[in-house]
């Protein structure tokens, strides 16, 4: 199998500060990679950067072969590269259906259609929206389908976040802290949908997460950064006990 | 003493071409949270469009498209720029846009008349042997059916995908972005059609009132619109329209005031505070305004209701 996501020497700078720095990765399609490294230590920024919310200063961005650094955030999903975020950006004035639906391309989304044409889209919305409520049950969320996504719980809208992402059939996905502030249990159910997803549609996943033992389970691959740079990678075993790590993340023994 | 029906009239006259207006801002800023602070100008364009024009003797449905086709297009023309603007910014520069698009109208007198504006413009529907009072009716009728058509189709834009997207941007573009949406776009198409649907609204106006200048087109309309929607309930096209209603009714009920009581201050500051007064209140008490947003999925919305109510009519055409 070959790489599906790849950097070279990607930097981003904010003034004088380097967030990513020369950062060169790669990410073999079909596989669980995760990313790791302490506060502040660009890993976000990194993903930002990957999906064109930031234009990188330096370096080159492929996916599936294809060069993506430049193109606006909107492209990049659409080329099958999906992102979900740190804090979920769940829109309360919406029932956790539509927070669903809205991911995907759609011909109502014109004006005209939306006026017009609507017959092209009423039969595509209601195929769309059986997808979606057979994601929200893949993922336990199909109780609350139409109630307002406000009165979710906060794990349960990590869990909206990864139905979204799901919904447009990404070829690859991008999950920010998909754990933050969800139980333990859920947090293991979240990486067992995970690894099933990657198992049934062959989608690969990059993980950013602080739960170090949680992640280590289930990644074939980590990352491991340090005020913007790469410091490590390999397996989990690895990397655990390569020295440089150990290090940043309990200081120097 | 004026007639106190025909000041009525003038009032549900006056309401439903606001209504109109408050739908378009409504559009920009209930759903897509573009605060559009020159609505103004794109009334104003309307206006002076359709007066040019119904002078010259076109019919109104020609002048009345291209009035909002227009007002459509110099909306667009302003997005450009403005919409890369953060959404105070965005404000501001649109203030100054409706100050200057006024200044334009009063100096360049070669244009329409300069200060003294246009006037002589015939009203849309001429019947003839009609009472002033009927007239009045005939101008009620034709604004309430455009009310009417622009009111369905923000409803259909609502309740459509394209509504959702609206939202999306609305509530976060970073989102809409990041799940494929071309944010850019999407807000200069939602201008473009909030401008032209003013610009609608402007030639109603021009024909109503038989005359247009450069003093109709203050900012202070620009208030009002605002008020009627952030009263009636951002992002709720029934509240827009409401609230079209109440802040005109209470424009001229307090107008009315000063002939009643005797107060020992000027009726025009007791109005203004009265104003202030209501939208302070509101703002305090219920500040998702009267109507609330509702939350509905599309399916259970519009085309629910719709959708037998077209049957029963089509079966009843065709017995």
């Amino acid at each position: 199998m070959g790489s599906i996501l790849n950097t070279d020497n990607l930097v981003k700078r904010f003034g004088g500060l380097t967030a990513v720095d020369k950062v060169t990765l790669n990410v073999e399609e079909e596989s669980i990679v995760g990313l790791i490294g302490p506060n502040g230590s660009g890993k976000t920024t990194l993903f930002n950067v990957l999906t064109g919310v930031y234009r990188p200063d330096a370096g080159k961005i492929f996916f599936r072969r294809e060069r993506i650094d430049g193109l606006q955030p909107h492209q990049v999903y659409i080329k099958g590269l999906v992102r979900t975020f740190q804090t979920p950006k769940i829109i309360q004035k919406m029932t956790v259906l539509d927070n669903v639906m809205l991911a995907v391309r759609n011909p109502g989304e014109s004006l005209l259609a939306a006026l017009f044409r609507r017959r092209r889209w009423i039969g595509f919305e209601s195929r769309l929206r059986e997808r979606a409520l057979e994601i929200l049950r893949f993922l336990g969320l199909d109780k609350h389908a139409y109630t307002p996504a406000s009165e979710l719980s906060g794990g349960q809208m990590k869990l909206l976040e990864i139905a979204r992402a799901l919904i447009s059939e990404p070829k690859m996905m991008l999950l920010d802290e998909p754990t933050a502030g969800v139980n333990p249990v859920l947090a293991y159910t979240i990486f067992d949908r995970v690894e099933e997803l990657r198992k049934r549609f062959g989608i690969t996943f990059f993980i950013i997460e602080h739960r170090i033992e949680l992640l280590m389970k289930y990644v074939d691959k980590v990352y491991v950064m340090h005020q913007g740079k790469l410091i490590a990678e390999g397996g989990p075993n690895d990397v655990m006990n390569n020295p440089d790590v150990v290090k940043v993340y309990l200081g120097s023994v | 003493m004026p007639d106190p029906l025909m000041y009525a009239l003038d009032a549900v006259a006056y309401a439903g071409i606001f209504g109109m207006l408050s739908l378009s801002l409504n559009l920009e800023y209930g759903y897509t949270n573009l605060a559009n602070f020159g609505k103004v100008a794109f009334f104003m364009v309307g206006a002076y469009v359709a007066a040019v024009m119904a002078r010259m003797k076109y019919p109104f449905a020609v002048y009345a498209l291209v009035a909002a086709l227009v007002a459509g297009f110099i909306g667009l023309l302003t997005s450009l720029p403005a919409l890369r603007l953060r959404e105070d910014f965005l404000a501001i520069t649109m203030i100054a846009l409706g100050e200057v698009m006024k200044l334009i109208v009063k100096n360049e007198e070669w244009l329409a008349g300069g200060v003294w504006g246009l006037s002589g413009i015939p009203p849309a529907v001429v019947v003839q042997g009609l009472s002033f009072r009927e007239r009045l009716l005939v101008q009620i009728a034709l604004i309430y059916g455009c009310l009417v058509a622009c009111y369905v189709v923000c409803e259909l834009i609502a309740k459509s995908p394209y509504g959702r997207v609206l939202k999306t941007i609305r509530e976060d573009e970073l989102l809409a972005a990041a799940y494929g949406k071309n944010v850019f776009r999407y807000k200069a198409c939602t201008f473009a059609l909030g401008s032209a649907v003013s610009g609608l609204a402007g030639a109603l106006f021009a024909q109503y009132m038989g005359t247009v200048s450069p003093y109709m087109f203050e900012p202070t309309v620009t208030f009002s619109v605002w008020m009627m929607v952030i009263l009636g309930g951002p992002a709720n096209n029934t509240g827009a329209v409401l609230g079209a209603f109440l802040v005109e009714g209470f424009h001229r009920s307090s107008r009315l005031l000063k002939d009643y009581i005797g107060l020992p201050l000027d009726p025009i500051n007791l109005q203004v505070m009265l104003t202030a007064l209501l939208v302070i209140t509101v703002v305090f008490y219920r500040p998702q305004g009267l109507l609330k947003e509702r939350i509905t999925p599309l399916d259970r919305g519009l085309l629910k209701k719709l959708k037998p109510m077209y049957r029963r009519v089509k079966t009843w055409v065709r017995s």
